[in-house]
């Protein structure tokens, strides 16, 4: 379980002055849980997956994965960037070997094994010995997915990691991450830009509010396990997205009539 | 790969077509020597340089090895220094600030005005020759890792941190790597000049090399043989620098994959 618990984070900008990129947020995701977090540019949602991964420590409040408190990156975290960040001089199957080596565990036969079976997952079968240069833009970031889950982590940190792919391609992730999910169960905090993917994945959609990054809502979605695109059609799913639209762009239409007031 | 893409008609439009040029210019040279009789001491015809050369084969090859070991020392040495060095500069702002005035203050210094004081400090021998040879060859190549190790993304920084990588396997696993071209592209530029490096340090103190060769055959007004130094002069570094490329093909073909397409 993931405890968030009343985590503000400050920054100092160039000029001196300083940025409330989060604040006061209490956030708890259940073992094998899928959250979304949705909202604006600038409502820090990068911020709180950096906070939940370690890589970023909190101005104020705490997180503690498991009743242990993160003050650093640790081993039962895998994160997802936006973009695949390959090593480009590695071959697919040592991008996938890369977080054993950088962990100090040893590269077995079963460990190989399972790269290949990750890459089959992702039906990236046959791609092992290439470099990353010679595969599409969601060929790598598939790649890239396999790596986070490469020294099995419980918890999955996915910042925008469909973000820079064409819309198809994007379906077709969403779908192979449904997937995934359901063969290795994993507790997933996924940023996203998407209303219809956050909807479609995910089991909260927590919808934040900008400067200061808050949590203006935390919406269930009531739609059965397995889901498909079919479900676009459901009003349960018109109904969320419907309410996450009217959050996001309701407080934007607010931010700007008290602007212009 | 632009090798494979290339059929042979292309190949001897790539190759034979500036070999055929270059013959060409000799013949032309070769005629108008001849033609206008220009004195041999002035301008000798590529023939004379050529049997001069063969001629002199023995005295030629000798200096040759003289000035190939002090570029091959200067070489290493400036790589042997640049290399700890640049992953000092670069692993902290403190370090950068306290080494960097220095670097190019070094820098600054005409090599050719230090090669006479150097001869004085460290004694007639070789010694002072490896120094200029290394102090003309290390800073673009201490600029060219530093430049590659500050290079690598952030979020392969990023990466390598949510694996709780120490600073020592992100050097290793990520930041020199991802130098790699860039090292290359300094050892490229370093190589060719040690090789200057080397002559210039002959001209000032030697009694062997190629440097030293051209200055004793210019007062002797042997013009050819000044010449067949030159051309072994050049013939070395063109030599020096594809053996580094071939280095480069042979241990990190991805790396050459990324120069071809930049530069092929």
């Amino acid at each position: 379980m993931i405890r968030i618990d009343n985590v503000s984070r400050l920054f100092h900008s160039r000029d001196g002055g300083i940025v409330h990129a989060l604040a006061e947020v209490d956030l708890e995701i259940r073992d094998h849980e899928f959250v979304s977090i949705v909202g604006p540019s600038g409502c820090g949602k990068s911020t709180l997956l950096r906070l939940v991964s370690g890589l970023l420590p909190p101005s104020s409040g705490s997180i503690a994965i498991d009743g242990r408190t993160v003050d650093g990156p640790r081993e039962e975290t895998g994160f997802v960037f936006q973009s695949p960040t390959l090593l480009p001089w590695a071959t697919i199957e040592e991008n996938l070997l890369f977080p054993l080596r950088m962990l100090r565990r040893p590269v077995t036969p079963a460990a190989q094994r399972t790269a290949r079976e990750l890459l089959a997952l992702v039906g990236l079968t046959g791609f092992e010995r290439r470099m990353p240069s010679e595969l599409s833009g969601g060929m790598q970031q598939r790649a890239a997915i396999c790596r986070a889950l490469m020294h099995d982590p419980g918890i999955l940190l996915m910042d925008e990691p469909f973000g820079a792919l064409d819309a198809l391609t994007r379906e077709e992730m969403s779908l192979e991450l449904l997937r995934l999910c359901a063969e290795r169960p994993k507790t997933i905090l996924f940023v996203t830009h998407s209303i219809a993917e956050a909807v479609l994945l995910s089991d909260r959609v927590v919808v934040m509010s900008p400067r200061p990054g808050r949590i203006q809502e935390i919406i269930d979605v009531p739609l059965e396990r397995p889901r498909s695109f079919a479900m676009e059609g459901h009003h349960e799913f018109q109904d969320c997205a419907q309410r996450i639209r009217a959050l996001i762009f309701g407080s934007r239409d607010r931010d700007e009539l008290a602007r212009a007031g | 790969m632009p090798a494979e893409r290339r059929g042979s008609g292309v190949l001897a439009q790539s190759v034979g077509l500036p070999l055929a040029v270059l013959l060409g210019l000799l013949v032309l040279w070769e005629i108008c020597v001849h033609l206008f009789s220009i004195p041999v001491y002035l301008l000798p015809a590529p023939s004379l340089i050529l049997m001069d050369s063969i001629g002199n084969l023995g005295t030629l090859g000798l200096h040759t090895l003289a000035t190939l070991k002090t570029v091959l020392l200067g070489f290493f040495f400036s790589v042997a220094v640049s290399l700890p060095l640049a992953v000092v500069l670069t692993s902290s702002q403190s370090a950068a600030n306290a080494i960097y005035p220095i670097l190019v203050l070094t820098q600054s210094i005409p090599k050719i005005a230090l090669a006479p004081i150097l001869v004085i400090l460290l004694g007639t021998n070789e010694l002072p020759r490896i120094v200029v040879t290394f102090l003309v060859a290390f800073f673009p190549l201490v600029i060219a890792i530093a430049t590659g190790l500050m290079a690598v993304p952030g979020d392969l920084l990023e990466l390598g941190r949510s694996y709780r990588g120490s600073w020592l396997q992100m050097m290793w696993r990520i930041r020199l790597p991802y130098a790699v071209p860039m090292i290359f592209s300094g050892l490229k530029v370093a190589v060719t000049l040690a090789v200057v490096g080397a002559v210039v340090a002959e001209f000032v103190n030697a009694d062997a090399g190629l440097g030293y060769f051209i200055i004793t055959s210019t007062a002797f007004f042997e013009t050819p043989l000044a010449f067949s130094a030159l051309i072994l002069l050049s013939l070395m570094g063109i030599l020096l620098f594809q053996l580094v490329v071939l280095i480069e093909r042979l241990l990190f073909p991805w790396s050459a994959a990324n120069a071809d397409k930049t530069f092929g």
